[in-house]
């Protein structure tokens, strides 16, 4: 008969061997397989080690914006010149974009008109920088100040954007407008609209999509999908992309065209 | 008195768990520690007190209260060690100025390891009174003292190594670590679980020996004009929100989700503020004749002081949680509800405002409610023998593991070296980036 002392050593010492081997052995090699890495690394990660000298690979340089909005870029968009941004909208941008922001390959390229300053100036940026790649526009953007590219963000977003006016509520399937205004959190997506509008609460350089070309937004949304445009923060939309289905990508390109 | 001068004097405001690399002045830190050896002296009291109870009656069981109350000063001395550390060689140099920065993770993980156990050194005596005091008071008996000691040893040995849940969202420990002290937090619901059992049992046995019959028809039956009797079961009732809250805080993957939002706050609110401290206010009405030899002019004060904490509590933490839940951060002293994304808040808050007040205006009662015991018409009373709940097997010899601590103190030790020697230790081994100490009270 054994006393109570060692009954309760053996139930507190089988306890916490439960706990070790479940937090130190079972869920790494579990997370190992999920995430691709090899089961001893996965193992010397869990408690607290690194495998390899160095620690985790240096990240690929280009595949992420660089874009960071301090104050001092910030303060290049408040002073921007949008004469200046004309002249050089005429020069560098209007022989595909027109002077009116309205492309020429609805499926290639985006409407510029009215997207926020913010918006334009990140993925201009990024493309000069070669992290959104991009092999037309990189050397007209290698060719133009960061100030330049300032002046001209703003002055495509002052021009008058396609059809603005359209509302939610307009004839649309349910399950689009869904994910447009609610997302759906079966699969961990976010509204549309929590970043895309203009009271969302989104990143600052969030772009507009309302009137945003349908081919242009589809492909845009299939390449943040298969991985092939990276330049989002955070992979946000990447992550977006890749959970919907090519019908909803198509659905939802279509119901940011506005009315037909 | 150095505490209160530097806080008052607006010489430390660090927050409430000191957040390095914030620092304040060094004679708050000094105060702190003072404090805290003299709770020792109180500590090694109890120990002394025990040990002597033992020499004068070999081979019998310690009683109860007196068990949990050790249990209790063991928890307070191993739990004190680690802000000991943290402010000894860490904060207070750094605030002197002899250091010029300070290792956040380091200052973190050590407070982490005072962190939870404290707050079980806070709730052990509203435990003490759930077993030894609510049972006799409802005219019952305990329904099993066996129960209770393994209850308060495993408050003191899952009370300890489980502070990294406090740093669930903390960059400096590894998964691994995190996820074992996540088992044994859960493995703490144990004796809180035994105790909701018990102390429920035993009342039952109360209300059953009153007359009560039938499945419930026992509540019914209880003396709830017993001002500790209606704490104990608004106290149950306030838990059941409490541990809840609690639950879902302990889960890792649950706990990013309100980590770093006022549902923490309206947690121990809940749980400390609401089913502990109120227990401290029918102790309170309870002892106070004992030492006084005065009976209470009003029970029914006392019981409306009661009910409007516990319904002040519910208004408070409730709406806070919900605010919690939709991202409301904490640690902040003001939101702005100009701000369109958060002016919903706004109406909310004035609810928990109101909840605010009715504690406020109920701990005003707690005050009179004492005062009152002294005032001219109160009786004088002869002093009444505390009489503690009897077990309805009465523990005549109990397992000798449960009549001392050596076995658990040895187990403690273990399961604190497994849980924090790694996590401590790391610090040294792969010298993590220092932060620039930042002096809040004005000095270099």
């Amino acid at each position: 008969m054994k006393t109570f002392g060692t009954k309760a050593v053996l139930v507190i010492g089988a306890t916490a061997a439960l706990a070790w081997s479940v937090s130190f052995i079972a869920m790494p090699l579990i997370q190992a397989r999920e995430e691709g890495i090899d089961w001893f690394t996965s193992l010397c990660r869990a408690a607290g080690f690194s495998a390899a000298p160095g620690g985790q690979p240096a990240r690929q340089m280009g595949s992420v914006s660089l874009v960071t909005w301090s104050p001092s870029v910030l303060e290049r968009l408040a002073k921007a010149n949008i004469t200046k941004g004309e002249e050089i909208a005429a020069d560098v941008c209007a022989a595909c974009h027109n002077p009116n922001g309205m492309s020429a390959d609805a499926a290639t390229m985006p409407s510029l008109a009215g997207q926020p300053a913010r918006a334009l100036y990140k993925q201009l940026w990024d493309m000069k920088n070669g992290t959104r790649v991009n092999e037309a526009m990189k050397p007209l953007m290698e060719n133009l100040k960061d100030d330049e590219i300032a002046d001209v963000a703003l002055y495509y977003s002052e021009r008058k954007p396609r059809n603005q006016d359209f509302r939610l509520e307009r004839e649309n399937s349910k399950a689009t407008l869904r994910l447009v205004t609610q997302g759906d959190s079966a699969r961990a997506l976010p509204a549309c609209q929590s970043c895309h509008d203009t009271a969302g609460g989104g990143p600052i350089d969030a772009p507009n999509l309302v009137g945003q070309y349908p081919r242009y937004m589809s492909n845009q949304l299939h390449a943040f999908a298969d991985g092939i445009r990276r330049n989002d923060m955070f992979a946000r939309m990447r992550t977006i992309a890749a959970k919907l289905t090519p019908q909803e990508t198509d659905a939802l390109a279509n119901y940011y065209d506005g009315p037909r | 008195m150095l505490v209160v001068a530097t806080v008052l004097g607006g010489k430390a405001t660090v927050l409430f768990t000191f957040y390095p690399p914030l620092t304040g002045s060094p004679w708050f830190y000094i105060g702190l520690v003072l404090v805290v050896i003299g709770s020792w002296i109180w500590c090694v009291l109890m120990l002394l007190a025990m040990a002597e109870w033992k020499q004068v009656h070999p081979g019998q069981a310690v009683p109860l209260a007196m068990f949990a109350t050790t249990a209790n000063a063991v928890l307070w001395l191993w739990t004190t060690v680690g802000v000991a550390i943290e402010l000894l060689f860490i904060v207070i140099p750094a605030a002197f100025g002899w250091t010029q920065s300070i290792d956040v993770g380091l200052t973190r993980t050590l407070f982490s390891w005072t962190l939870h156990a404290i707050v079980y050194f806070w709730l052990i005596p509203a435990y003490i009174a759930f077993y030894t005091m609510a049972p006799q008071l409802a005219g019952g008996r305990l329904y099993s003292d066996l129960m209770a000691r393994i209850s308060f040893v495993a408050f003191l040995i899952y009370g300890l190594p489980v502070g990294l849940h406090h740093l669930f969202m903390d960059p400096e420990h590894s998964t691994g670590f995190k996820s074992a002290q996540m088992v044994l937090t859960v493995l703490v619901a144990v004796p809180t679980l035994l105790t909701v059992f018990t102390v429920c049992a035993s009342m039952e046995i109360a209300g059953r020996l009153r007359g009560g019959t039938g499945l419930f028809g026992w509540i019914g039956a209880l003396p709830w004009k017993q001002p500790l009797v209606l704490a104990t079961g608004l106290s149950f009732f306030m838990l059941w929100f409490g541990g809840f809250g609690g639950l879902i805080n302990m889960s890792y993957g649950m706990n990013a989700m309100v980590h770093n939002t006022s549902w923490v706050t309206a947690h121990f609110h809940m749980i400390f503020g609401g089913s502990v401290v109120i227990m401290y206010f029918a102790i309170a009405y309870e002892i106070w004749p004992k030492l006084t030899g005065r009976t209470a002019p009003s029970l029914g004060a006392q019981r409306l002081q009661l009910w409007s904490w516990a319904i002040g509590m519910m208004v408070l933490s409730l709406p806070w949680h919900w605010l919690g839940l939709n991202g409301q951060w904490r640690r902040v002293a003001q939101f702005d509800y100009s701000d369109p994304t958060i002016s919903w808040w706004g109406p909310w808050m004035t609810i928990c405002l109101l909840g605010g007040v009715i504690l406020l205006l109920s701990a005003i009662l707690f005050l009179w409610n004492l005062g009152s015991f002294h005032m001219a018409d109160s009786a004088r009373a002869p002093i009444a023998p505390t009489r503690y709940a009897l077990a309805l097997h009465p523990q005549t010899a109990v397992p000798v593991a449960l009549n001392g601590f050596r076995l658990w103190n040895i187990l403690v030790l273990v399961l604190m070296t497994a849980a924090y020697a790694i996590p401590i230790a790391q610090s040294f081994i792969v010298k993590p980036p220092q932060a620039v100490v930042h002096h809040v009270d004005g000095s270099k």
